[in-house]
């Protein structure tokens, strides 16, 4: 996740906004077929990572790895313990991964920047389902 | 081919200029809801992206020094369709963000509500804070 999905959704997510900034609004977005290329690949690799999410066993972090937040996020441990005992759930946000992605690449391949924008809050609110449920259920629970 | 791949690199280096840390945690993990702030400064930055906003202002201190706050926000459609608008952001701009401190980062902030000069307020929170009622 740190390694592979993280920073391609950054860029992808970074690639399209606005910046107010030394008195202007700055409206920022691909421009040249390479841009636009380099950000479809970078959403690929997202896409496809899911598969990844997919393999049965598959260590969440290196072994011996501590939690980020103790107390409040789980220990990789945890983490695998509750994927374990849900793999549905699991699976469900996986494949919610790879769909909340087919929007951005529609985007990227017309060449919307908008929509490109637009997508991106589909994939933040599948990242923090899945994380809610996953990796801080503590956090969530205290918050309500 | 050497100046092909340079030419790319630097495209994406252009893209990725502007860049916050992003990685998803926890609420909890990362401010404090025991220390709530209510910061008044001037703008000095926005940036208006996903997943989350950034909100960069200045405050005065008591001992007349200048604190460089980075507040954090929700995703900018969240804030469109509470009828907040990028063209609503100068930077110079006054304005007031109350929200929670930052637990490594003293100049850190989880914004949850912003009021503007003009009297509107915003709710500027992310999923997952406390149940404060400020998204009411």
């Amino acid at each position: 996740m740190n390694s592979v999905i993280d920073p391609s959704v950054d860029m992808v997510w970074n690639s399209v906004g606005s910046v107010v900034d030394d008195g202007r609004l700055t409206d920022r977005a691909p421009v040249k077929d390479e841009d636009w290329a380099e950000v479809r690949r970078h959403a690929l690799i997202v896409s496809e990572a899911a598969n990844l999410l997919l393999m049965h066993d598959r260590p969440v972090a290196p072994p011996g790895a501590p939690s980020l937040a103790p107390g409040v996020e789980l220990t990789p441990e945890e983490i695998r313990s509750l994927i374990d005992k849900n793999p549905d759930g699991w699976n469900f946000y996986v494949q919610e991964l790879q769909d909340s992605l087919k929007p951005a690449l529609a985007a990227i391949d017309a060449k919307n920047a908008q929509a490109l924008f637009d997508a991106g809050e589909k994939i933040d609110t599948t990242c923090e389902n899945c994380h809610s449920t996953f990796w801080y259920p503590k956090a969530v629970a205290s918050s309500r | 081919m050497k100046m092909k791949i340079t030419l790319v690199l630097l495209a994406a280096g252009a893209l990725c200029a502007v860049q916050q840390a992003q990685a998803h945690h926890a609420f909890a993990a990362e401010y404090d809801v025991a220390k709530p702030v209510t910061l008044s400064g001037t703008l000095t930055r926005m940036e208006w992206v996903n997943p989350h906003g950034w909100i960069y202002m200045d405050t005065k201190e008591p001992d007349g020094t200048v604190k460089h706050w980075t507040v954090e926000t929700s995703g900018p459609s969240q804030m469109s369709r509470r009828g907040l608008k990028k063209t609503d952001f100068v930077d110079g701009m006054p304005l007031q963000v109350k929200g929670y401190q930052g637990i490594k980062d003293q100049a850190h902030a989880n914004g949850r509500t912003l009021v503007l000069t003009d009297g509107r307020s915003f709710y500027i929170g992310s999923v997952g804070g406390p149940n404060d009622g400020a998204d009411k």
